[in-house]
């Protein structure tokens, strides 16, 4: 796998997970109960759920990704090299990916919500979260620290991989998220229509 | 005649002090002279407490705030400021003590702003420049009151009706927690009336 520029790297996700906290300040935390957990069919997940899903990647990776930094870490401003793990994992939530499939969630990554406006609340908080830690992962080494992914301990991936992977998962549940505004935007037309056209 | 264009940061500077203060032409000069453009990412905090406010601000774009954090770790957002308005913690900056609060930007920002002492060298050699200073810390003095009769004299929803008088557009660019913060109201009960309040 490549190396790729770790500035670069960084760079990039860290604008990535901007625009998504962007997209969460100006739209979905005023969204209203109805658009938060308004769904195309009774299989497929709302706003709200998905957003609860991703929180839970938050609740298990934040805190990893804060005891790493708590460490005294040795400064590396060594180029990020993909692991094919990470790759793997990455691909799989490849928004592009023409071979995109759905994937079960694991038991633990399944959506709670309690409170569809706290969930809002709690994605906006952890993607500010995330934007702090990347920003402070310019000067760890992303290659040699390795973290056990959510749903196996055996399994661990570099850091970097981690962080691509987070990325990529929040964007693919943000492209999902669209296509509901969007069947919920067209289902609130074809409504108003029914109800002008009526006799 | 058309409007002149700001193309530069310190026209706009020119532009709002003009707006409302009077200056002579070789006093404006001489104010507008130690602005230098500063930049800073989202939760960048400018002014930590305990340490001086080195910088008067002014603010080209982004949001900003003031905040007080007490010694349980809460959190309370006293100042909001955006484009265009000087920004800062202005009662550290004149008396030179150490700042009680946090000076913090809520989203990718920009500035301008000049040293502290820079601004004092300069009000101590123009009184012109003082007097306009004096002014302009009396206007925020103002302002805080303002602030500190409607907490104790509103309710909930006449709050955040008279925020979103002022900052129609806040909702949208700033995480409601802030604006729960603001106005002294839990995030729960915040986002009832926002559902209430904007329909």
């Amino acid at each position: 796998m490549s190396a790729i520029e770790k500035k670069v790297f960084l760079a990039d996700l860290y604008q990535r997970t901007e625009s998504i906290l962007n997209l969460a300040i100006e739209q979905y935390q005023n969204l209203d109960e109805k658009a938060l957990t308004f769904t195309v069919d009774e299989q497929s997940w709302n706003i709200a759920q998905c957003l609860a899903h991703l929180n839970t990647y938050g609740h298990y990776y934040l805190p990893k990704m804060k005891a790493i930094l708590a460490k005294s870490n040795e400064m590396s401003l060594a180029d990020y090299v993909p692991g094919w793990l990470g790759n793997y994992f990455v691909g799989m939530m490849d928004v592009d990916n023409k071979q995109r499939k759905k994937y079960k969630a694991a038991k633990q990554h399944q959506p709670q919500v309690e409170d569809v406006y706290a969930v809002v609340t709690e994605f906006i908080d952890q993607q500010e979260i995330f934007l702090k830690y990347i920003k402070a992962f310019e000067r760890v080494d992303v290659n040699g620290i390795k973290i056990p992914i959510s749903i196996s301990k055996l399994v661990k991936l570099r850091l970097g991989d981690v962080l691509a992977f987070m990325v990529m998962h929040n964007e693919r549940h943000i492209h999902q998220i669209k296509n509901i505004q969007r069947a919920h935007s067209n289902d609130l037309t074809e409504r108003t229509v029914s109800t002008t056209l009526a006799p | 005649m058309g409007s002149v264009e700001l193309d530069r940061p310190i026209d706009v500077l020119e532009a709002y002090v003009k707006k409302h203060f009077s200056l002579s032409a070789s006093s404006l000069t001489e104010f507008l002279s130690p602005w230098r453009i500063f930049q800073a990412e989202r939760k960048e905090i400018l002014t930590p407490q305990g340490e001086q406010e080195r910088y008067l601000y002014f603010v080209l774009e982004g949001v900003q705030r003031v905040y007080a954090l007490n010694s349980e770790g809460k959190e309370a957002t006293l100042i909001f400021t955006y484009a265009p308005s000087f920004g800062g913690v202005l009662n550290a900056m004149m008396t030179e003590q150490v700042s009680q609060f946090f000076y913090e930007t809520l989203t990718a920002s920009s500035f301008l702003r000049a040293p502290a002492s820079e601004i004092k060298r300069i009000m101590l050699a123009n009184s012109e420049i003082a007097q306009m200073i004096n002014l302009g810390i009396s206007g925020a003095l103002g302002g805080v009151l303002d602030r500190l009769a409607e907490l104790q004299l509103m309710s909930s929803e006449e709050k955040f009706r008279s925020l979103l008088k002022r900052s129609p557009h806040i909702l949208t660019l700033v995480p409601h927690k802030y604006l729960a913060s603001y106005l002294g109201i839990d995030a729960t009960n915040f986002s009832k009336l926002m559902n209430k309040v904007k329909i």
